[in-house]
């Protein structure tokens, strides 16, 4: 049977991203679908009627949404290739549990932070958050070990957005003495080739930081 | 039958997402030692056991660290007993759709029912119900979809789907009862009224699904709760002293920020209350303090508060302002937040204080 998989997405969403890395870890050819996502396509409010939101994969004109969701799917959907959720039961556990406290916890308080444009208080929340991240990757290359997993996906937007949002507003959100492992993890992640190959150009995503949160001159 | 010793879970009664846990651990024959927490004042092992989220349910299993998020656990316990009543589809595709919908369940809809409970006005009380009614019609039409004709979300017998909307059950109940509104019905949400009566009487839930006294008791320690008070005199000013009184659950707590020895300050407040400079429990916001007192009754908070009340600071300590207030002012200010308590000792207590309230601006500064 072909495996028509689409993609509907925009490049600059660190959420569409997650999915592109899932794609590309396991070797799978995708056509993507950019979005106006203020003139929204028939096919993706076909596909996403609850949320309207990209990512969304269309396997076999079946549609997946949530950028989590999406990644377990990729994994359970294509078994060749490097896993990536730990096949261990108990650790799988604790890779879903980090990859939900980065959406839960980790966007929402960096959001704050860049929104606020490095205001106190919200970059002290970051800390909180990114403290966790930051014993769990003990001595480790990434969250998963040796090999990328479900956590450093989640985390994407941590290893490039943030950094590229610090340069565009001029503002300091991700200590890097506070948090040197979470450092070199973002450095290590944005290298790898799967990563690479999907993230947007850097310039793009700090001229379209310093568009919407810039400050007015 | 998987030995009780392997599993515990520490959870509370009243909470769906612990039931959740049950229903799937009931329903795979696993036996498990359960762990009542009070959430008002939470144990230690809850503490230590999910650090991040300090929330019910954590499952514990063997000398694993524990696990905590319920839909987390239940995938988990499907995993490691794969063989006895799956939860999820073996398809890759309907698992996905499955976790799309419990994700739905979980951060769309459920949280409807306390947005409902917070909001205070009638049209706002009515916007909320409109939202309620329409994500239910929405799990209506998902529900004749994925069930195909048959019984449960996951076909002739329970599923995942059926467990993660099925503990929200004895809440719908409630709040029907309660806001005098139907949210399942028989003629926008047909099917899935004859699913909820299944629910109901199906052998694994029907011990679990508190009863409505539960969940009542429960309601109203969210209901008081809610009105915790917190009360700034100078914000950040930490030389200052100041007084925050405090809800949290069900005891009155009293945070004393100053240059003060505790132990000059413990003749002043009640002998029932404990004095720590660890704060049990999940702090609020304004955290700030050296000195805590947490107090079970609203009398010795307001004994506390009254014998603080007209002390004078020790001159030793700095301020910026020329005459620091004192702890008499401060009270003074924690009326305001303690009006909103509505609790009758202490707005009692704080009602001579009132007239002072309307200047502020002379000793704020």
């Amino acid at each position: 049977m072909a495996n028509e998989v689409k993609l509907y997405g925009v490049h600059g969403s660190p959420f569409v991203v997650r999915v592109k890395i899932a794609l590309n870890l396991k070797g799978i050819k995708y056509e993507f679908v950019e979005e106006d996502l203020s003139n929204k396509s028939a096919d993706l409010l076909k596909y996403n009627p609850v949320y309207k939101k990209v990512p969304v994969l269309v396997h076999n004109g079946n549609p997946v949404t949530e950028s989590l969701v999406i990644v377990e799917y990729v994994d359970d959907a294509w078994k060749g290739g490097a896993p990536i959720l730990p096949r261990d039961h108990y650790q799988k556990a604790q890779a879903r549990f980090w990859a939900k406290f980065v959406d839960d916890k980790c966007m929402p308080a960096l959001f704050k932070a860049i929104g606020s444009h490095g205001q106190e208080q919200a970059v002290a929340e970051v800390d909180e958050q990114l403290q966790f991240l930051e014993n769990e990757l003990k001595g480790s290359k990434c969250f998963g070990g040796d090999n990328i997993d479900l956590v450093d996906i989640s985390a994407t937007f941590i290893a490039f957005w943030v950094g590229a949002a610090e340069e565009a507003l001029g503002i300091k959100v991700l200590n890097k003495d506070k948090f040197p492992k979470l450092a070199e993890w973002s450095d290590n992640f944005i290298n790898c080739q799967a990563v690479k190959d999907g993230l947007p150009p850097r310039e793009t995503l700090v001229a379209f930081f310093t568009r919407r949160f810039g400050k007015q001159a | 039958m998987v030995k009780s010793s392997e599993i515990k879970l520490l959870g509370t009664a009243a909470s769906p997402f612990v039931n959740r846990v049950q229903f799937v651990l009931k329903l795979k024959s696993i036996e498990y030692e359960y762990v009542d927490e009070n959430l008002a004042c939470k144990s230690e092992l809850l503490l230590k056991s999910n650090p991040v989220y300090t929330k019910v349910p954590v499952l514990i299993h063997g000398n694993k660290p524990p696990i905590p998020e319920s839909i987390i656990i239940v995938e988990y316990l499907d995993e490691i007993y794969p063989d006895i009543h799956p939860m999820l589809p073996s398809d890759p595709l309907d698992r996905a759709q499955n976790r799309f919908w419990a994700d739905y369940i979980d951060t769309k809809y459920f949280p409807l029912y306390e947005e409902l409970r917070r909001t205070p006005s009638k049209e706002g009380k009515e916007a909320i119900q409109k939202q309620i009614s329409e994500g239910i019609e929405l799990l209506e039409e998902t529900f004749v979809k994925l069930s195909n004709g048959k019984a449960y979300f996951g076909g002739d017998d329970v599923g995942f789907l059926d467990v993660v909307l099925g503990c929200f059950l004895g809440w719908t109940k409630f709040v029907e009862k309660h806001n005098e509104f139907k949210i399942l019905d028989e003629v926008r949400t047909p099917k899935l009224l004859e699913w909820a009566n299944r629910i109901w009487s199906h052998e694994a839930f029907k011990d679990a699904i508190p009863g409505s006294e539960t969940l009542m008791n429960f309601y109203m320690m969210l209901q008081k709760s809610s009105s915790s008070v917190i009360s700034i005199c100078c914000q950040g000013e930490y030389e200052v002293p100041c007084l925050h009184l405090c809800l949290l659950g069900e005891s009155y707590c009293l945070f004393y920020t100053g240059n003060e020895d505790k132990r000059m300050l413990q003749p002043s407040i009640s002998g029932e209350g404990n004095i720590s400079s660890k704060p049990k429990g999940r702090q609020t916001q304004n955290k700030v303090g050296n000195v805590y007192a947490q107090f079970m009754e609203e009398e010795h908070a307001a004994a506390a508060l009254q014998n603080l009340s007209g002390r004078k600071t020790p001159s030793d300590f700095k301020s910026k302002e020329e005459s620091p207030p004192t702890c008499h002012h401060i009270i003074t200010i924690a009326y305001k937040g303690i009006r909103y308590s509505r609790k009758p000792l202490l707005m009692e207590l704080c009602r001579p204080q009132k007239l002072l309230l309307d200047h502020r601006e002379d000793y704020m500064g």
